[in-house]
């Protein structure tokens, strides 16, 4: 296994692609970068600003050691992508592989069939599937979007908009910002802390909507589903 | 502008648009083929609405719509008014148009009205990646989109790895400043 080291005069931003193999990345109290991994190649931008590295089709798994805080970008097409510690901005595109984050700052979470795992986003938090799972801890704010798979938030501190086709959305927010939901069928439960007052606007064509708050100016809730369900529901 | 093509054909260079519903299929089979056929029309009205120029729409795709601009800044200014203005009207009316678009500039064939090309295939690729409500664009079109940069702003998120693309394709969410 080769194994690279980068002694890094600035914080750099790792960018990282593999087509099917695995990414692991680790952000720990270190001042250098470290690339493991067969058919691995590694690349710092004239600017020193940026870290590339890029794996090649013969490689199952690339393993970077990296500062804390760091901001990571990977894409891979079937690989799985796996950031722990905590990290700085963090940008993640698998086509069909599953996405794991411990900790950032910011995240940007998409894939295909995949599963989603956050821990903690301090910042905004956006992630995307087609039929995997999204699973997040705890989020700032948060924009979720699924087509059939199914949609599970921890808690959201600040602004929440999440829209599902057929899958499942369940989320809990402290009221820091708005709720926006959309569905087409399927069905969305947000818990509200007990005691708010929301102000409601909500529309539907054949589905459902039920709040357990009463009417009033402490969150702003907009909800449109089709024939799925919203059910605001105290926390 | 134009370059050796086969008979029949012209090379040309511009920026393909893709843009295409999520949901529809589902919206279909719960509301039937008349509403459906509503969503679709009020997508093309929204999009005729906003086109100027050389701009055109190239042809519908089941839920979806292929578009030309001579310019890449034309494409992205577009992407983003055309998002606005589908974001109105999912909130204003009963129908789910969440529309999901993908830019990318490049060269094209075109062949009859129609256009081909290894370009337009990484356009249609990028539509893939998108969540609806976004406009993503590739680095040749946010190269090509100095003139925008006072008032669009490009998140990066790249590279990204597409099926049947050799070279991973840097990507951009476009955003207003």
């Amino acid at each position: 296994m080769e194994v690279r080291r980068f002694e890094l005069p600035v914080a750099v931003t790792l960018r990282l692609q593999s087509r099917s193999g695995a990414v692991e990345v680790i952000a720990e109290p270190r001042e250098d970068v470290e690339v493991e991994g067969h058919d691995v190649e590694s690349l710092l931008d004239a600017g020193g600003s940026t870290l590339r590295i890029r794996a090649g089709r013969g490689h199952k798994k690339m393993l970077v050691r990296c500062p804390r805080g760091t901001d990571v970008v990977v894409g891979t097409m079937s690989g799985g992508v796996r950031l722990a510690g905590d990290f700085g901005r963090v940008s993640v595109t698998t086509m069909s592989g599953s996405i794991e984050v411990d900790e950032a700052e910011e995240v940007d979470a998409r894939c295909g069939p995949g599963e989603i795992r956050i821990g903690r986003c301090a910042g905004h938090c956006r992630l995307s599937t087609a039929s995997g799972s999204i699973e997040a801890r705890e989020v700032g704010s948060c924009a979720v979007q699924t087509l059939s798979g199914g949609v599970r938030i921890g808690m959201v501190n600040g602004k929440l908009r999440a829209r599902t086709v057929s899958g499942r959305i369940e989320a809990t927010t402290r009221g820091g910002g708005p709720v926006q939901v959309q569905s087409v069928s399927g069905r969305v439960r947000i818990g509200l802390p007990a005691g708010v007052a929301v102000s409601p606007r909500f529309k539907t064509i054949s589905g459902k909507v039920r709040s357990a708050f009463p009417k009033g100016d402490d969150i702003v809730v907009e909800g449109m589903t089709v024939s799925g369900s919203i059910e605001l529901v105290p926390s | 502008m134009t370059a050796a093509a086969p008979a029949g054909s012209r090379v040309i260079h511009g920026t393909v648009m893709f843009t295409d519903i999520v949901g529809f299929t589902e919206f279909n089979a719960l509301r039937g083929d008349d509403e459906a056929i509503e969503l679709l029309a009020l997508q093309e009205s929204i999009v005729r609405q906003e086109l100027s120029g050389d701009a055109r729409i190239v042809k519908q795709l089941g839920d979806g719509l292929m578009l030309w601009f001579a310019d890449a800044c034309a494409a992205i200014e577009a992407g983003l008014a055309l998002q606005e203005r589908f974001e109105e009207e999912s909130w204003g009316s009963d129908l789910p148009l969440w529309v999901r678009i993908g830019v990318h500039s490049g060269q094209q064939t075109a062949r009859g009205d129609d256009l081909l090309g290894h370009d337009v295939n990484v356009a249609a690729r990028i539509v893939d990646v998108a969540n609806s409500g976004e406009v993503l664009a590739s680095g040749p079109t946010v190269e090509q989109a100095e003139a925008v940069r006072d008032r669009v702003a490009f998140a990066r998120l790249g590279p990204v790895v597409m099926k049947g693309i050799p070279t991973p394709v840097e990507l951009y969410r476009a955003e207003r400043k």
